[in-house]
């Protein structure tokens, strides 16, 4: 299966009410057959990884649920996420946090008065994105439930 | 304004690569439309994360052109219910509502979608709306939403205002939710729609459910609930109920609008029984919905078809097609499909920028005078064409081949 990963926050303030329903990264966006036919923009986006691992359909798409209370304001749109940094500690070619916010600045930087999607979508930021095979024994290392939030508005 | 196509050879494979594309704070308007195929996923098809949006910097979920159910050469013929061979659609197969809005995200519109739920889990709708996922502005028009199994509602709102659910139709199948619940949404109305559990099955549900919040229901055809509706506001126009005024404590406008003991067979509906999987909810000449709503020119101007409403229009997402339509001045606009319009003398004046590629004129008859000033400004560097159907019949002069 391949599985669609985020390299950076889509945001990064401190309301956890947003950081709960926003994707972040190391989040899987997308789970799609290793024979999946790919959009112009899927390849070159500068937001996203693609891993490809030789994993069962169910557990890819296991990555893509939220928690168990979807109608908690706190519940989180991801319930878990790959920690990217593991699998980069494991030597796979995945932008760094530094390197994927840089980029990020960069095409907010230059699509001040521009159209941001033709500025991200660009020669200049479209870097092709490798489809990087990792394995299961990595996968799995990689996979971590994430942290509940706490609502600061509830006391006790 | 950014635009990108979703499906294969598109800009974006799959809805969720498109949303996710969408950065969390607007700075432009980003349109997403489908091509016409039929989207699944064991969850959620589309999740919508928060953005901060303006009116201007707005998000638009829609069919690429000619994708839609609308667009089919046959929409009006074709049944009124999910079928992804009519136009692009997207399904879930197992958990979650298929179009979900977890994170808060005003200004969306979602278009000439048919959405589909065939799992069976508690969760499983067709748009739901997630806990903390206010939204204001909200727009569902035209949409098919049907869902199949389990055990929840078709269509879920939990906060938020001024949402417009306008020419849907909502089928609920699982017996047990409800066609429309809304939670602490405030000035939602539901305009237009036509909201039904099939006839053959046993609802314990409602059709429009409201837990915390008054709602507005206009020119709705609500059947096959154990309850049509509660919370309506005092100005709700509620139509299209076997109950009475006084069994179901509704509101009621004067003059009365509300129709009464209308019954739900195929007098009715095409078909309103999904016993052999070919429900159909268009609805039918000569029943008490025909002509029994009120016009409507700011949100309901068409049907779900894209067909002209007339005034008084009819009852639900479906609008009759009337033989002989007369077509006024008002009526002609871009997108419009008008079925057998004799247009007279006098009846149409179109002016430069009334008329569209989209327009489609069935079966017309076009008499002399009828339509003047067709086009007074160049048409050398655009395509432009009216499609002219079957018996057509344009007189001499009519017409000015130049302008075509």
């Amino acid at each position: 299966m391949q599985l669609v990963v985020r390299v950076f926050n889509k945001y990064d303030g401190d309301d956890p009410a947003l950081i709960a329903k926003m994707m972040a990264r190391g989040d899987v966006i997308e789970v799609v057959a290793d024979n999946h036919e790919w959009g112009r923009l899927d390849l070159t986006n500068p937001s996203w990884a693609i891993l490809r691992a030789p994993i069962s359909k169910a557990k890819a798409e296991a990555m893509k649920s939220a928690d168990q209370d979807e109608f908690d304001p706190m519940g989180r749109i991801r319930a878990f996420h790959l920690d990217l940094e593991e699998l980069i500690r494991r030597g796979y070619p995945i932008p760094t946090i530094e390197e994927a916010i840089a980029t990020r600045e960069a095409i907010a930087a230059e699509a001040e008065g521009q159209s941001r999607s033709e500025v991200k979508h660009s020669e200049r930021y479209a870097r092709a994105t490798p489809i990087i095979d990792i394995t299961e024994e990595d996968f799995d290392a990689a996979k971590k439930a994430k942290e509940p939030l706490i609502d600061p508005a509830i006391i006790g | 304004m950014a635009t990108h196509t979703i499906g294969t050879g598109g800009d974006f494979s799959t809805p969720q690569l498109w949303e996710d594309d969408l950065p969390a704070t607007m700075t432009e308007q980003r349109i997403g439309q489908l091509k016409n195929q039929e989207f699944t996923a064991s969850g959620s098809v589309i999740d919508f994360s928060a953005h901060a949006t303006t009116s201007s910097f707005n998000v638009i979920f829609e069919c690429a052109a000619g994708a839609s159910f609308k667009d089919n050469a046959n929409v009006r013929t074709n049944a009124l219910r999910y079928n992804s061979a009519n136009g692009a659609a997207i399904r879930t197969t197992s958990t979650s509502g298929a179009l979900r809005i977890s994170g808060s995200v005003n200004h969306l519109t979602i278009r000439g979608i048919q959405i589909a739920n065939s799992g069976s889990a508690y969760n499983n709708l067709g748009i739901s709306q997630g806990g903390g996922a206010s939204t204001t502005n909200l727009l569902i028009q035209d949409c098919i939403v049907e869902v199949m199994a389990g055990s929840a509602p078709a269509v879920q709102l939990s906060s938020g205002s001024g949402t417009l659910v306008v020419n849907c139709c909502i089928i609920q199948r699982n017996g047990s939710g409800d066609g429309f619940q809304w939670g602490g949404s405030t000035g939602t109305q539901v305009i237009g729609c036509t909201i039904v559990a099939p006839s053959n099955n046993t609802s314990s549900a409602q059709a429009a459910n409201s837990n915390y919040q008054p709602i507005t229901v206009k020119n709705c055809a609500l059947f096959g609930f154990a309850v049509d509706a509660d919370s309506l506001t005092s100005g709700s126009d509620y139509n299209a109920t076997s109950f009475s005024d006084a069994g179901s404590t509704l509101p009621d406008n004067s003059p009365d609008h509300n129709v009464y003991d209308v019954a739900y067979d195929t007098t009715l509906f095409q078909q309103p029984s999904d016993s052999g999987g070919n429900h159909d909810f268009r609805l039918k000449s000569g029943n008490g919905l025909a002509d029994a709503g009120i016009y409507d020119a700011t949100n309901s101007p068409n049907d779900i078809s894209g067909t002209v409403r007339a005034n008084p229009p009819d009852i639900g997402a479906w609008e009759l097609a009337a033989a002989n339509q007369t077509v006024s001045p008002g009526l002609i606009n871009n997108g419009v499909t008008l079925f057998d319009p004799a247009i007279t003398t006098g009846g149409a004046v179109i002016a430069p920028g009334r008329i569209s590629l989209s327009m489609i004129f069935y079966a017309p008859v076009i008499t002399g005078g009828a339509i003047t000033e067709i086009f007074t400004l160049a048409v050398d560097e655009r395509s432009f064409a009216i499609d002219l159907f079957d018996d057509r019949e344009i007189e001499p002069g009519i017409v000015d081949e130049r302008s075509f």
